[in-house]
């Protein structure tokens, strides 16, 4: 696509932006992203930002550079539709995306080389939901709109199984911190917990409470699933639909025991806000949670692990998408909308030319002590 | 005998005071009764064949529809064809007038006319109600849908009027223009819709300044949402309203004004002296203007230099009795679409205004005419039916749902209190036999909807099959005991106020004979061909 | 029903103006140059009056007989009786996610586009069963219309979006009623399938009367009343309605014969409509029937809706709710549309296996399309500048496309069709004339569609 709405967007944020009082989170960077994405992640080393986008490129920026100034890096090509998965090993320099047109890719993220070090163009029949990689890096696990769920080896591309059973989309992939077993989950609220050696199911738990039939439309579905850092809970997310179409529901957090299948807690994360969109685990075991409803509105907030009420939480950045942790701790990346994102009909142009104007993604640089 | 003359004449004396000796009223008091101006200036127009009087049972059975919205009982035909008293008719108008049954027919008659079937309030429910039941004059009626107002609990009702039409309906505009047009079509016989946007191309009478006149004074208006109850509020006026012909492009301006009349001058304030109670933004509350545009549209509509207003209800009233207006349609009053009967209209309306709208008077005057009691059937020998303007014949009038509801139950029973849930059968009755909303309920609309309601209903059904007392459970008890000619008589009074003729009694004696086995059955089957024929669907 | 008649012919009718007749055929009657600015042209039309063709049921309203006699005399459409199906996609279909995709640009969305039975087309993913009947079907990709709302959108598309003249237009579903009438079968004209209630959709009638509106079988059930109660035999039904037509036969002797005309036109077909209970019974429907159509809502009221039109009736309509895809759109459309597709192509395929195309127009189409820009709910928003709809059947090429958008899909480039340029397309498939005839609303002549549109040639087989 060319940069033809650069001049568009609205000049970059002075520096420090509060989202609350003194001494509480602060926006201090906004990378400005030209693009409408669907997911942003920090790598391992800190040193790179890459996030998927809507018109089938990987974007990376250089997270090191001097006064936050996160200069765009050349696009990793190669992909279609939208690339909603996307995820780092924790060594070795490989980034794993996979897009809408069901195809996985390998990369070295910090080689200057734009190509994949592996493609397989259907690695999934449809739309490629999410990708997971196995705490060893050797193992990722896909799943996607064939209902299947696909484990590969990470160094080839090569597909080592094909873990059938679930009867709708399968929209998102965990391994446990022992990299013993994943999860899958699919549009009918169903996780499967299968043992990744020997390609079993091992557990089915049912978290059906995050999916309605509405009219002609299944509604939600598993659209997050996390093991907590010791392996012992297992936390489903999505939202309690009411409605399809303009999709209307309380986020909400599932947390069930990872050993007996059984829930232990149902947290209400929003009232307004419907889905939850992404969580990411702070240095501590705290929680960063992003939510998202109507258009224009969104949620980041912290919370301690397991609590329903968190201890900071802001409304100020719209339709809040993704976040990811900065390796050092300090630092988030919101992955939010534009403002006055939505609206029926042909849109003016604030300078009043006739052409039809986009939405973007702006990355918000959060420090979280100021 | 004396009792009529009396009121008549206590009426005359009342109007006379009222407006101090009016040279044409006392004429009329000292010269023929009404009743006989009316027939003699319907006879002026029309002097061809015409249909035979209406029998005693065509005229009770279309006495009790018009004036109390069903049809009689046996005992009340019976009552009424025994009696041999030569003013039996008087006195069954003035007995039926004078029934509780009297204000719930005018105010289900009146729901129908005035709301076209846009949807029911309890609310207005109680004002029709009320204002039916003191007989209230039509032009303070009138007052009350222009210019609700809240402080009478039994009258606000008629702000429902306007706050159903000014309702939003999802994300269409307020309809406004409606609302003008209806107070245009429903006060004033006037459908000045097609002159919005440009003086009305058919109907030189109908210029846009007319609609503008009147719309400009509800586009000022809104909803209330500080009351529970239907209420409407008004903004502040300060000028005339701008508007532009499509056609000719030139700038035109008016203040309030009523169709004919002059226009209302907008009256200037201080700045802060324009409200009696200004308006709470924190509450949304409307402020109360000192110049209220409602009230002198009210005022003006129902004035006496306003001819239109009283020439509309005189024909709206001559319509529900004869079944067809004397200019027709009801809102297409105007220069080239004369009434029928010319002079007639104008006499009607005059009465109006002498007799202070008293619409319960002018009604029984209309009832007690010749040309109201013309039979409906027509011999072919005497050549082609004559036009329904003629009113050589009387003009059938279908039943509306209310009345077809209410004469089913009377027809078909009685049914015990608890024989059925009233209010559901009553619902039932209006969702298959009443028009859609906003189409006057004018003429006879059979539908297939209704035929298969009739047909199949259970609730209905349940109404022809034998429960103790019921039409079903006489005619079975009188078969057995008098024998099948009377089981005959009786069914035919019950449903069609009428006696049978000879081929409709051998008819039923025959189906008796036939089916002996299972008589309540088959009086079930005859009872319900009879209620779904369309001489019970007819008020003729 | 004389809701609005001109001066003259108020005037002229007058006294002619019979209780029971709803509706005059008007010819020759003067009318100002400024609301008719084809008065020219006038006197050398067919002015149709609200009631074109013999049998036109009453199913919701009054039947003026006078309607009846006038249509047998026009006798304007005598040939072989065309039908139409209509397919409502009540909320708004995205056009990106179903016939014209825009792959792996700004606004294209997830999904991509595959190639179809026509080499050249290609349409979203989503619709694979659809893809394999292109041959059969016509897409207009250039509409652009003038309503961004839903609850104004919907009646102006189907009603066509005609000039204003201060009077509400019928839904394509009662125009056709009026001109085509109920046919052969006895059956209502103009029926609608739908999820939710049913009853008798006076509205979608507009100024032709009440008559016109659709019978509707909510959720594909019988209209209310429609079986017969267990209280009532079929020798009791005959008998008492043997009785009925008797009562009214001497009630005519020495009344009006209009009224119980119609009295008794509305009471057999009610009974033609009670004898078709079978259409409504699902255990009537083939298990493959049911497997290729769908399991789901859509599925068994498409397939209801072929039943309908086997069964003879004129202009079926069926509407799939749930479309308004706001929020997580493409979640949304990945789970409707597969629906929607099965069930389209299969109708499809069965009228075209059936020879039925030949003689059903089939229509397919929502209120307006969604917007190009993806919202921070991931949906799309209402868009009326350009949008898709799909066509075909009688008197329409096929395997063909018709208009075209930008390459981002935000607006049409060439052509734009607005709903008046398919009323006019369509009435002409129908082998009606619409600029040469004309509705006559009382004396008010009104044209079919919008004054200023026309037949799109190139879509006219």
């Amino acid at each position: 696509m060319p940069d033809t709405k650069a001049k568009k967007q609205p000049p970059a944020k002075p520096k420090g932006k509060p989202l609350g009082k003194p001494g509480e989170p602060t926006v201090v960077a906004e990378v400005n992203a030209k693009y409408q994405l669907c997911a942003a992640r920090f790598s391992p080393c800190g040193k790179f930002l890459a996030a998927g986008g809507m018109e089938g490129q990987v974007l990376r920026w250089d997270a090191s550079a001097a006064d936050d100034a996160f200069p765009e890096l050349p696009a990793l090509q190669g992909h279609g539709g939208w690339i909603g998965a996307l995820e780092f090993a924790r060594t070795g320099n490989r980034l794993y995306t996979g897009d809408s047109w069901g195809r996985l890719s390998a990369w070295d993220y910090a080689a200057q080389e734009t190509k994949p070090l592996w493609t397989t163009a259907d690695a999934h029949a449809g739309w490629l939901r999410s990708v997971a990689v196995s705490p060893d890096g050797r193992t990722l696990a896909t799943c996607g709109a064939d209902r299947v769920v696909n484990l590969w080896d990470a160094a080839t591309g090569k597909k080592t199984a094909e873990l059938t059973g679930h009867t709708d989309d399968t929209f998102c992939v965990a391994f446990t911190p022992d990299g013993a077993t994943l999860a899958s989950g699919d549009l009918l609220g169903v996780v499967k917990l299968w043992d990744v050696k020997a390609h079993k199911l091992r557990q089915e738990f049912d978290a059906k409470r995050l999916s309605i039939v509405d009219r002609l439309q299944t509604v939600g579905g598993v659209r997050l699933l996390m093991f907590t850092l010791d392996g012992k809970q297992l936390l489903v997310g999505g939202t309690k639909p009411k409605n399809g179409g303009n999709v209307q529901g309380n986020a909400t957090l599932l947390v069930f025991d990872a050993a007996t299948g059984k829930e232990s807690k149902q947290l209400e994360l929003s009232t307004g806000h419907v889905y939850i969109h992404d969580l990411q685990f702070l240095p501590g075991g705290d929680w960063a949670v992003v939510l998202s409803g109507n258009p224009g509105s969104g949620k980041f907030a912290l919370h301690k692990a397991g609590e329903e009420k968190p201890y900071f939480e802001t409304t100020k950045l719209s339709n809040c998408h993704g976040v990811t942790v900065h390796p050092a701790g300090k630092r988030v990346a919101v992955m939010a909308m534009n403002p006055n994102s939505s609206g029926n009909g042909r849109v003016k142009n604030k300078d009043g030319s006739s052409e039809y104007p986009g939405n973007w993604s702006p990355l918000h640089i959060v420090e979280l002590t100021s | 005998m004396l009792a009529t003359p009396c009121r008549l004449l206590g009426w005359f004396v009342c109007a006379c005071v009222a407006l101090g000796a009016s040279s044409s009223l006392l004429q009329a008091a000292d010269a023929e009764p009404l009743t006989k101006r009316i027939d003699r200036l319907i006879d002026a127009k029309y002097s061809g064949p015409r249909a035979a009087q209406a029998d005693d049972a065509e005229l009770v059975r279309r006495t009790y529809l018009d004036l109390v919205g069903r049809v009689p009982t046996v005992a009340e035909v019976r009552e009424y064809l025994n009696d041999k008293a030569g003013d039996k008719r008087t006195k069954l108008v003035d007995r039926l007038l004078a029934s509780p049954e009297h204000p719930r027919r005018m105010a289900e008659a009146f729901h129908a006319m005035l709301m076209e079937r846009r949807g029911e309030h309890e609310e207005w429910t109680k004002f029709l109600t009320t204002a039916f039941e003191k007989n209230m004059p039509w032009d303070e009626l009138a007052r009350h849908l222009v210019d609700p107002r809240d402080d009478d609990e039994a009258l606000r009702g008629a702000a429902f009027f306007a706050v159903n039409r000014l309702s939003k309906v999802g994300q269409q505009e307020t309809d406004y223009p409606g609302l003008t047009r209806d107070i245009g079509r429903l006060l004033l016989g006037k459908d000045l819709a097609c002159a919005q946007c440009h003086n009305h191309l058919f109907i030189d009478d109908y210029k846009q300044v007319d609609f503008q006149g009147l719309y400009t004074v509800f586009l000022n208006t809104a909803i209330r949402t500080d009351e529970k109850f239907p209420a409407v509020g008004e903004n502040l006026m300060t000028k005339p309203i701008e508007f532009m012909s499509v056609f000719e492009k030139k700038p035109l301006a008016t203040g309030p004004r009523v169709p004919g009349l002059k226009e209302i001058a907008i009256p200037a304030f201080a700045k802060g002296e324009e409200y009696l109670t200004p308006p709470d933004r924190k509450t949304k509350q409307m402020g109360v203007p000192k110049f209220s545009p409602l009230q002198e549209l009210a005022r003006q509509i129902t004035s006496r230099d306003n001819r239109a207003f009283r020439e509309n209800i005189a024909n709206r009233m001559w319509w529900l009795a004869m079944g067809r207006g004397l200019v027709d349609p009801l809102d297409q009053m105007h220069a080239a679409n004369p009434s029928s009967h010319t002079e007639l209209l104008t006499l009607l309306a005059d009465e109006m205004l002498a007799r202070k709208y008293d619409l319960r008077g002018s009604l029984r005057e209309l009832v007690l005419t010749d040309v109201y009691a013309r039979g409906s059937a027509w011999d072919a020998k005497n050549g082609g039916r004559p036009e329904p303007a003629t009113y050589a014949t009387a003009v059938a009038k279908p039943l509306s749902a209310e009345q077809m509801y209410h004469s089913y139950l009377a027809a078909s029973g009685p049914h015990g209190e608890n024989a059925h849930d009233a209010k559901a059968l009553r619902e039932r009755f209006t969702k298959a036999f009443a028009n859609p909303p906003k189409e006057p309920e004018i003429e006879f609309a059979p539908s297939v909807k209704a035929a298969l309601f009739l047909s199949n209903d259970d609730e209905v059904l349940r109404l022809t099959v034998r429960h103790e007392g019921n039409l079903v459970d006489r005619l079975t008890a009188i078969d057995k005991e008098k024998g099948a000619d009377a089981a005959a008589e009786e069914l035919y009074l019950a449903v069609l106020a009428r006696k049978p003729t000879t081929d409709e009694t051998a008819e039923v004696a025959e189906l008796v004979k036939k089916y002996k086995d299972n008589r309540p059955q088959l009086f079930g089957q005859l009872a319900w061909a009879l209620l779904s024929s369309t001489e019970f669907c007819l008020n003729h | 029903m004389t809701r609005r008649r001109s001066a003259n012919h108020a005037a002229a009718s007058a006294v002619q103006h019979s209780a029971f007749s709803t509706r005059h055929l008007q010819t020759g009657t003067q009318h100002s140059p400024l609301c008719t600015p084809s008065e020219h042209r006038l006197s050398r039309r067919k002015l149709l009056g609200g009631a074109a063709v013999a049998g036109a049921a009453a199913v919701g309203g009054s039947l003026g007989l006078v309607d009846m006699l006038a249509a047998a005399e026009s006798g304007a459409i005598k040939k072989k009786h065309k039908q139409v199906l209509f397919v409502w996609i009540d909320g708004g279909m995205s056009q990106y996610e179903s016939w014209d995709p825009k792959p792996n640009t700004k606004f294209g969305g997830p999904f991509r586009a595959i190639p179809t039975s026509v080499p050249g087309i290609h349409v979203s993913e989503l619709l694979p069963h659809s893809a394999k009947q292109m041959h059969h079907l016509s897409l207009v990709r250039g509409m652009c219309t003038k309503d961004n709302a839903h609850s104004s959108g919907v009646g102006r598309i189907q009603r066509g979006d005609p000039k204003n003249r201060g009077v509400v237009y019928p839904f394509f579903g009662s125009a056709v009623a009026n001109f085509l009438g109920q046919g052969p079968s006895g059956l209502p004209p103009y029926v609608l399938i739908k999820p939710g209630s049913g009853g008798f959709l006076y509205q979608d009638a507009g100024f032709l009367g009440p008559k016109y509106g659709a019978l509707a079988f909510g959720d594909g059930k019988p209209p209310e009343n429609l079986l017969r109660s267990e209280r009532v035999t079929t020798a009791d039904d005959d008998l008492r309605n043997d009785l009925r037509r008797r009562a009214n036969a001497r009630f005519a002797l020495s009344h009006r014969a209009e009224p119980v005309e119609a009295m008794d036109f509305v009471y057999d077909t009610a009974r033609e409509l009670m004898k078709r209970g079978d259409l409504f019974d699902e255990a009537n429907f083939t298990a493959k029937d049911r497997e290729r159509y769908g399991a789901g809502e859509f599925g068994r009221h498409m397939l209801l809706g072929r039943k309908m039109l086997e069964a003879g009736v004129t202009f079926v309509k069926v509407t799939s709710y749930g479309w308004d895809t706001h929020g997580d759109n493409f979640n949304g459309h990945a789970n409707i549309m597969p629906k929607f597709d099965r069930a389209f192509a299969a109708i499809v395929e069965d009228l075209a296996e059936r020879g039925m195309l030949d003689d059903v127009l089939v229509i397919c189409l929502s209120e307006f399309g969604r917007t190009p820009r993806i919202n921070g709910h991931v949906g799309r928003d209402h868009y009326p500048e350009a949008w898709s709809l799909v066509t075909t059947g009688t008197g329409i090429r096929r395997g063909i496309t018709v208009g075209k958008t930008n390459e981002l899909g935000t607006y049409v480039s060439g052509d734009e069709y607005d709903i008046g340029h398919l009323f006019h397309t369509w009435f002409a498939a129908l082998g009606i004339n619409s600029k040469g005839v004309e509705y006559d609303n009382h004396g008010q002549p009104l044209p079919l569609a919008h004054d200023d549109c026309f037949p799109i040639q190139e879509l006219l087989a």
